[in-house]
């Protein structure tokens, strides 16, 4: 008997793949907790938060969101390879926006808000909480242990207005997507 | 439904009406001042002030979507205050001048984000939300919108070498209390939600339809 690609075959593999996502993100999410030498100091927040997920939710990981654990994994792994050629701190400023709406977009879930464009546009607007309250957080520690996290208003205002041009252009890409796959 | 409606009859619409009056003849006042002194920030404040006091009123009369005259009322103190602040220079001789419009003003912008989004979805049942959530959806909103208010003063500073941000401990400030304010309203709104709920769809009763 030969074995096709028939439904429950595909069913079986994706029932045993279904660990990957979650250990991936798992992986990734310790990794983004490492320092990197100028990163910035938002980064391991994204971790944190990566962690908890894939700590609390590997069940939805594992399932529905899948995709979005995967890409999210990616991206918080890629500033570890940007060591090799001196830009990991570029890649956490810029990769910081998309990582946050994906770790929002897993928060939420599609038990939570179940239409895709509603659920992208709560997902940005915890995106963009989440870029605004780790700006305030760092600055008040700042102010409380004497530390320099957010050293200047140009530090907090880049972190801001990359947040919110990068949850901004996530949410129309994702929406786009939505759109387009419902059409 | 009841005379004394927050949203619908003529008690609310009476006074609506006097908040509405009484805010545009103070922000004239800071227009004409403004106009007077050759400065035109304090005058600009002032128009798009009335802009705002005016919104609560032509929204009712011509989009038929009734909205609380207590919200009237104090969209007029809010922009009254901005407008006078930037007039006499409170923002720089009183401390807490900035803290305190600030508060109001994400205050009303989140109650106004909480009934724009109720009376969208009352509109568009397809993307409506739940009531009980709107409060949520209004504190990301509001959030949202103080961030974007600092990112454009500070990319005029940076593009008009314009000077609206001084510090960072003032844009802190600003930022936390907008986050303050923000929280305020979805902690006191969500009892209200209920009754506004009840109060939309009234457009045959505003407009005879």
């Amino acid at each position: 008997m030969s074995l096709s690609w028939s439904s429950p075959v595909k069913s079986n593999l994706a029932t045993r793949l279904r660990f990957i996502p979650p250990l991936l993100l798992f992986a990734a999410a310790v990794a983004a907790l490492v320092p990197v030498p100028g990163g910035i100091p938002y980064w391991p927040l994204a971790g944190l938060w990566a962690t908890g997920l894939a700590v609390f939710t590997p069940t939805a990981l594992g399932n529905a969101l899948a995709r979005p654990a995967v890409i999210l994994a990616v991206l918080l792994a890629m500033p570890v390879f940007g060591l090799l050629v001196g830009s990991a701190p570029a890649l956490q400023f810029a990769l910081l926006p998309p990582a946050a709406f994906l770790l929002a977009v897993l928060t939420l879930g599609p038990g939570l808000v179940d239409r895709p464009l509603l659920r992208y546009g709560l997902a940005a607007l915890l995106a963009d909480g989440f870029i605004a309250v780790s700006g305030l957080g760092l600055y008040y520690l700042d102010r409380i242990a004497g530390t320099e996290l957010v050293p200047t208003n140009d530090a907090l205002m880049w972190h801001l207005t990359a947040g919110l041009l990068g949850v901004g252009a996530m949410y129309v890409l994702s929406a786009g997507l939505a759109l387009r796959r419902e059409t | 439904m009841s005379s004394v409606s927050p949203v619908i009859g003529p008690v609310a619409e009476r006074r609506e009406r006097g908040a509405t009056i009484a805010g545009m003849t103070g922000l004239i006042a800071v227009l004409v001042g403004g106009l007077a002194i050759g400065e035109p920030y304090p005058a600009f404040a002032a128009l798009m002030g009335m802009g705002f006091t005016i919104a609560p009123w032509a929204t009712r009369r011509y989009l038929c979507l009734p909205l609380p005259w207590a919200l009237t009322a104090v969209t007029a103190v809010v922009t009254f205050l901005h407008a006078f602040g930037i007039l006499v220079r409170a923002y720089d001789f009183v401390w807490w001048w900035d803290i305190m419009t600030h508060f109001m003003a994400i205050a009303v912008l989140a109650l106004v984000v909480n009934l724009a989004v109720l009376a969208i979805g009352k509109r568009y049942p397809e993307i409506a939300i739940e009531p009980r959530r709107i409060p949520l959806v209004s504190l990301g909103l509001a959030i949202a919108l103080g961030v974007l208010w600092e990112v454009l003063e500070f990319l005029f500073d940076g593009l008009l070498g314009m000077t609206m941000q001084y510090s960072l401990s003032d844009t802190a400030v600003d930022l936390s209390i907008d986050i303050l304010g923000a929280v305020s309203v979805a902690v006191l709104v969500p009892p209200f939600m209920a009754k506004l709920d009840e109060d939309y769809g009234m457009c045959e009763l505003l407009i005879g339809r």
